[in-house]
């Protein structure tokens, strides 16, 4: 694809599926014949804007310059309908879509972007229940600075893939140089059967009316046949969609923005749905018949403008429903067997909250780590870096802890990265669960080492999520189902910390440093570095202890009949694994520190950090720092400043901030440095590393102090909250600064 | 022209890719045999090469599965693939097949067939059959020994009938377990390679290319008489040459399109020098490089008058379009044809495996001046690494012309740093300049217009202070970026804020923050192939400090010199009058570092840091 389209089109990639198709040629000469006939409609729209020539003097700074881009969503719909498994109805949705841009090409990395272009001519894809086709069409003119235009012919596109179910194309853009224009458009024609779009058989679609570049306009025309219903909603002054009907009782949709100025935020620390303006909008396949009523159904024909949170709450209360149908069955842990019996027998006489927390560590256990032979030993020694995903989980969970009796509800949130709970269009929603009769309530997960009543950093502080508690498994009646709200908590800068303690002194040969380091993560800190650090193994062992199993994983799975085999091959697996530990360490250390770290021994996991009564994340090693000792005559000048890790440095782009600040949660860090002064020196300098800026929004503090030959040098930062108003944005680049200035601090070690 | 890899895994018989895992050394190949039959064609193929390979892998450690990937064209086919798990057939195996895509080439022939090979047990094992036919004996070049994984034994057998003449020349095969046997039964030869405990073959970065590194056979194919009439391949560079003639010759070029723009680039300019980088620039400014190596157009240029219009072309539309647009002005220019450094072959083995790149030369009073309009800002004049040194086949009509592209000093890369400073407070404040000229010169332009226009002067910013919010820039001017025939320079002031330290009455200085190949320090314990530096390095880089007054060096610093023939480290501090001058050079003169001299390299760069480290000291 033209490498910046993808992300202004934003169009959804439809993997497309269909019959297959009975005559090549035919085919091919159809996909010619309606190439040609596109390519004339599409060049002879009537829009002056793509013929505008005068591009303003101070847009040649920039890149490129959006001289118009229109986007078209054309749908009809067929007669025909399915009737699909999961009492959904589909019909088959025929969505033409039209991206054009006009484009100015100021310099060569933007005459790189809009160069070469891959696209897919066609795709079929046939299955049981689908029959789906998909076919991209492209043209592109060539503007000179003259005036003159060059049409791309056809016969420069490559085919790479004639698979008679796929085929695709390149094409290179012939004559464009900077200064040029570049016209094109990608148009595609997906006729689906809703099989391919996802499980609601929604088409989606962005559109982001801000771009890097300046864009002196954009439209957005959709027409949709009666069949369908449209819901929409715009974010942060977007444009508003003008509606009207045609003569057919079509729905027509438009919306333009002129003059859009290059955006010139850089990125960090931003969440565009809250802070930039877009609108989103989803193409429903409408339905009014049998259980419309039942199953939420947008009616045909209709437009949903900023739809009420609640409808879409009702749509997935309906999947929560379907979901919980059945019998839930558990798992068995055989090695646990004692545990959960024991857990089971008193669970009426411990806390609730023990209860909670001893669900969910078993149900991490069976689900997560326990292995039954039939695994790729690969994906075991990569399962701490396994993706998961967190709804499965949950829900699952839900219904487990429910088993135990500990009654909780499904609660429905947004990221801080997406949109306000009342802002929500479609299902935005993700899972966490609260437990009632406990002190903490929320569970949440990320990996495999998310302990109990986690949440993560990102649904933190969420406003008004909805709790669905369904009574009971089994239970699929909507009706009974107990809706509430709830706010989720946040978490403070001490609640996520990292606190180093280093002990350093100078090596005999007075090159480097040798470091002692102690480190523990709290909070949000841990999953990275635990993902990192931790083997599956040693998680193993940790985990299985705790509940009593007698025999490590491959004594285990060597006794089974079935599985001893694997045992041993896991066995060498593992091997190899351990001896990477003192890799993994080394490797950690040179990412915190962004320093050469030499001859790293001792390394040792103290608390893994992954049950909550038990939160921190410990571990310690030894090694060497080079780099950071200079010879000056007979004295020593040590950087001791680099000893704090490596703190944020802004780009002069990222110091300039108008939009509030998201980040991704409250957090401290404090290292605690013990330099050993050597025999025979004085340390200078110290008075110079006491440092302090602090204000509402956090601190650096340092305070240095000598004792007998220690020199003790305590750092301390802290951004105190996760959201800051753009309006603090100074106060927090003070600290931010004063960090990055006491990297450049230095000790004098004079010689006496 | 076929870049190296396409070259390797296209041209070559038995290069069949395995993508191999971190731990390969939990599969082995226990048996492998690779069959290659030269036999009679049809009228179109005369000679066709029948290859039938079977690998046998197994299982070490614990069950695991591979990639098995055959690349194919079209002058390769593959007619068979099979596989067996554990003995078994495998229902419904159907492998994938489709175009191969790769870095740097747009479009091509080449398409890769592969799948999953289950291991299913420790002490397993899984075979995959391939049969391939190619269907003339140009492209089949070289057979590589060596796999992922070690091969416990394999067999490569040539069955070369009486009627083809070929000849083979072994690399890198000595010490590596290779016994080479040649038997004649009837009316063929047999050319067998029996290869025991080959190890796993090594990937590290920034190593020479395959050719110098892994056993194998460069197989020139001579010619054939297969129904008695001679067809020659490649006897002599003779013939090699005139099949790359033949193809310049079929290529059409349109003297006058090329006549019109030759001479608006050149208008009013009389100088032969001028016009010739005048050309070469535009080339290099307008022409953007897309590879196109689809079958024939792997090795016949593109019409100069389409390179024209399409404003994009590879090596050899580039070199032929040079060579034109010289000619079309009366200039002497020639299409020249060449290995890059990264094949370890030159052109006393004829073989289409030789050469991978296409440039263009202009021909002057006995001189000759290469002219590579794929390296996009490089001056006239200067020559990249990569073909310095190189044999180039260069066209002189009927005949050709065999040259060596000269080697270079370092000092065409020189990147200079000049700073005039002084101390205000804890600060050190003053001037910069800094100059790149040849590759040094090219790798910063490639870098600076990969980046938007808007964004540039913050990255600019950014690569000159290294990211170090302490060295702040201003007044920042650009004084040349678009000449490519002159140095690239700019100029600007600088604050460093903190980079004096005082304690008591002294005041520290770390002069040289830019401690160039500071943290270049080879893994000797863990390499084991040869590195190879993108070019020859020089970088200077001067201070000249000016003295507070009352101020003096409090104790002299030792100079450094080390000089090598492959690099030289020299850095001093001259007390002058009121000022410090600070210099310090490094010389990176040959590219390629094998291992015993990475180990004096280690040793060296030690002293170089040694140097860095000292603190300027100054005292009242």
């Amino acid at each position: 694809m033209i490498k910046r389209l993808l992300a202004v089109c934003a169009i959804i990639i439809i993997t497309v599926a269909a019959q297959a198709q009975k005559d090549k040629s035919k085919q091919e000469a159809k996909y010619e014949e309606v190439s040609a006939s596109l390519k004339n409609e599409i060049w002879a729209w009537k829009k002056p804007e793509f013929d505008v020539r005068n591009i303003p003097a101070e847009y040649n700074s920039y890149s490129t310059v959006v001289i118009a881009r229109h986007q078209e969503i054309i749908g009809d719909s067929r007669s025909r309908s399915k009737f699909m498994i999961g009492m959904a109805f589909y019909r088959e949705m025929s969505i033409n879509t039209v991206t054009r841009e006009a484009i100015k090409i100021n310099d060569k990395s933007a005459l790189s972007d809009y160069s070469e272009i891959s696209f897919t001519k066609l795709e079929n894809r046939a299955g049981m229940f689908r029959s789906n086709k998909a076919a991209t069409y492209v043209g592109i003119r060539v503007i000179k600075p003259d005036g003159k235009m060059k049409e791309i012919n056809a016969d420069e596109i490559v085919q790479t893939n004639a698979d008679k179910n796929k085929k695709e194309a390149k094409l290179a853009v012939s004559d464009l140089q900077v200064g040029d224009i570049i016209d094109y458009y990608i148009a595609q024609q997906v006729i689906s059967d809703g099989t391919d779009y996802n499980e609601s058989g929604l088409y989606r679609h962005s559109f982001l009316f801000y771009d890097d570049a300046p864009v002196m306009n954009y439209s957005v025309h959709i027409e949709l046949g009666r069949k369908y219903a449209v819901e929409y909603r715009c974010y942060n002054g977007a444009p508003d969609f003008k509606v009207t009907r045609s003569d057919d009782d079509d729905i027509i949709m438009d919306a333009v923005k002129k003059n859009i100025p290059a955006n010139k935020e850089s990125g960090l620390w931003a969440s565009p749905l809250r802070q930039l303006p877009i609108t989103r909008l989803n193409i429903v396949p409408g339905y009014k018949g049998m259980f419309a009523n039942k199953i939420n159904a947008r009616k045909p024909g209709e437009v949903y403008k900023n739809q009420s949170a609640e409808e879409y709450v009702e749509d997935r209360t309906n999947i929560i429903a379907m979901n919980n149908l059945g019998s839930f069955y558990g798992f068995a842990i055989p090695g646990a067997k004692d545990y959960m019996k024991q857990l089971q027998k008193n669970k009426e006489d411990i806390t609730t909250d023990s209860l909670a927390g001893a669900c969910y560590y078993l149900y991490r256990f069976g689900t997560l780590l326990q292995l039954d032979g039939s695994e790729k030993i690969e994906s075991v020694i990569a399962r701490p870096q396994l993706e998961l995903n967190p709804d499965l989980f949950l829900e699952s969970l839900s219904k487990y802890l429910r088993s135990y009796g500990v009654a909780n509800s499904l609660v429905l949130t947004t990221s801080k990265y997406g949109p306000q709970m009342k802002d929500v269009l479609g299902d935005d929603f993700s899972y966490l669960i609260k437990t009632e009769g406990t002190k903490k309530s929320i569970f949440g997960f990320t990996d495999i080492f998310t302990p109990a009543f986690y949440t993560p950093s990102y649904f933190e502080d969420g406003k008004q999520a909805v709790t669905i508690d369904v009574g009971s498994n089994g239970s699929s009646k909507v009706k009974n189902f107990t809706k509430g709200s709830t706010n989720i908590p946040g978490t403070t800068a001490k609640a996520n910390a990292r606190i180093e303690n280093l002990k350093v002194a100078l090596t005999t040969d007075a090159a480097t440093l040798q470091i002692d380091r102690n480190t523990t993560l709290r909070g949000h800190y841990k999953s990275d570095v635990q993902q990192a650090l931790i083997s599956f193994e040693e998680y193993y062992e940790a985990e299985r202890k705790l509940f009593g199993i007698e025999k490590s994983l491959v004594e285990d799975l060597a006794d089974g009949k079935r599985t001893r085999k694997f045992a041993d091959e896991l066995s060498a697996a593992l091997k190899l694994e351990r001896e990477k530990q003192k890799d993994r360490f080394t490797n950690e250390a040179k990412e915190w520190f962004e320093q050469e770290v030499t001859d790293l021994s001792n390394p040792k996991l103290h608390n893994l950090g992954t049950r909550h009564y038990k939160p921190d994340f410990v571990y310690s090693a030894s090694f060497k720092m080079g780099g950071l000792v200079k010879k000056a005559g007979n004295n020593f000048i040590i950087d001791i400043g680099k000893l704090q890790g490596s703190p944020l440095t802004l780009t002069e782009a990222q110091r300039k901030r108008t939009i509030d600040v998201y980040m991704p949660f409250a957090r401290s860090v404090e290292t605690t440095i013990t330099f050993t002064i050597p025999e025979g020196f004085n340390a200078e300098g110290v008075a110079a590393l006491n440092k302090k800026v602090e204000n509402e929004t956090g601190y650096f503090i340092t305070e240095a102090a000598v004792t007998g030959n220690q020199l003790v040098i305590a750092i301390k930062k802290s951004y105190n909250h996760a959201f800051e108003p753009a309006a603090n944005w100074d106060k927090l680049l003070a600290f931010i600064d004063a960090a990055n200035e006491f990297t450049n601090a230095k000790i004098l070690l004079k010689k006496k | 022209m076929r870049t190296l890899w396409l070259t390797a895994i296209l041209l070559a018989g038995s290069f069949s890719v395995v993508l191999a895992q971190d731990e390969n050394k939990n599969i082995s190949i226990k048996e492998a045999t690779d069959e290659y039959r030269f036999v009679k064609g049809d009228k179109t193929n005369p000679v066709k090469i029948k290859q039938e390979m079977k690998t046998v892998y197994y299982c070490n450690d614990y069950r695991t599965s591979l990639t098995v990937a055959e690349f194919y064209n079209d002058k390769i086919e593959i007619n068979d693939v099979d596989i067996r798990v554990n003995g078994d057939k495998v229902k419904n195996f159907k492998p994938n097949d489709e175009y191969y895509s790769m870095d740097g080439i747009f479009f091509s022939d080449a398409r890769v067939n592969y799948f999953s090979l289950p291991l299913e047990k420790k002490g397993t094992t899984s075979t995959v059959k391939y049969e391939k036919t190619y269907s003339d004996p140009r492209y089949f070049t070289s057979i590589y020994f060596s796999e992922p994984y070690l091969v416990e034994n394999k067999e490569v057998k040539l069955v070369v009938p009486v009627w083809m003449k070929l000849e083979i020349k072994e690399y890198n095969c000595k010490g590596a377990g290779v016994v080479a046997q040649k038997d004649t039964k009837g009316d063929e030869t047999i050319y067998t390679y029996t290869i025991k405990n080959l190890p796993a073959s090594i990937k590290e970065e920034n190593a020479p290319g395959p050719t110098y590194i892994e056993p194998h056979i460069l197989i020139m194919c001579k010619y054939a008489e297969p129904e008695g009439v001679r067809i020659t391949y490649f006897n002599t560079l003779a013939d090699q040459y005139k099949w790359y003639r033949s193809l310049v010759k079929e290529v059409g070029n349109d003297a006058t399109t090329i006549k019109l723009k030759a001479e608006e680039i050149t208008k009013g300019v009389t100088d032969d020098f001028q016009k010739v980088k005048l050309i070469f620039q535009w080339v290099q400014d307008n022409v953007r490089y897309i590879a196109y190596e689809d079958g024939i157009a792997g090795f016949k240029p593109d019409k100069a008058q389409e390179v024209l219009r399409k404003k994009y072309g590879d090596c050899k539309g580039m070199g032929n379009l040079m060579a034109e647009m010289l000619k079309a002005i009366k200039l002497d220019g020639r299409v020249c044809w060449l290995g890059t450094n990264h094949i370890a072959y030159d052109y006393s083995t004829p073989s289409l495996g030789v050469d991978n790149h296409v440039i263009s030369a202009w021909l002057y009073k006995g001189k000759t001046y290469y002219l590579d309009a794929t390296e996009k800002f490089i001056g006239f004049g200067e020559t990249a690494e990569r073909i310095q040194g190189r044999q180039v086949l260069i066209e002189d009509g009927d005949k050709y012309l065999l040259q060596t592209i000269p080697v270079v000093a370092e000092a065409q890369n020189t990147a200079f740093e000049k700073r005039v400073l002084k101390i205000n407070g804890n600060n050190l404040e003053g001037k910069v300049t800094q100059t790149w000229k040849g590759e040094s010169k090219e790798w910063l332009l490639s870098q600076f217009h990969d980046i938007k226009k808007e964004q540039q002067t913050d990255a600019l910013t950014r690569f000159l202070n290294e990211g170090k919010s302490n060295f702040v820039i201003s007044n920042l001017k650009i004084i040349n970026l678009e000449d490519y025939n002159k140095d690239i320079q700019l100029e600007y002031d600088v604050v460093i804020k903190d980079a004096a330290v005082s304690f008591d009455k002294e005041t520290y200085i770390d002069i040289d923050d830019r401690k160039d190949f500071i943290n270049h320090k080879f893994e000797v314990d863990k390499r084991k192939l040869a590195f190879d530096f993108p070019y020859k390095g020089h970088m200077v880089y001067e201070v000249e400090l000016q003295l507070p007054a009352g101020t003096k060096q409090a104790s002299a610093i030792n100079a450094l010199k080390i000089d090598k023939p492959e690099y030289s480290f020299q850095g001093e501090y001259k007390a002058e009058t009121n000022k410090i001058v600070y210099k310090r050079e490094v010389r990176l003169k040959k590219t390629r570092f094998v291992k015993p001299l990475m180990e004096t390299w280690n040793k060296d760069l030690q002293q170089l840091a040694d140097f860095y480290n000292n603190q300027l000291t100054l005292t009242k």
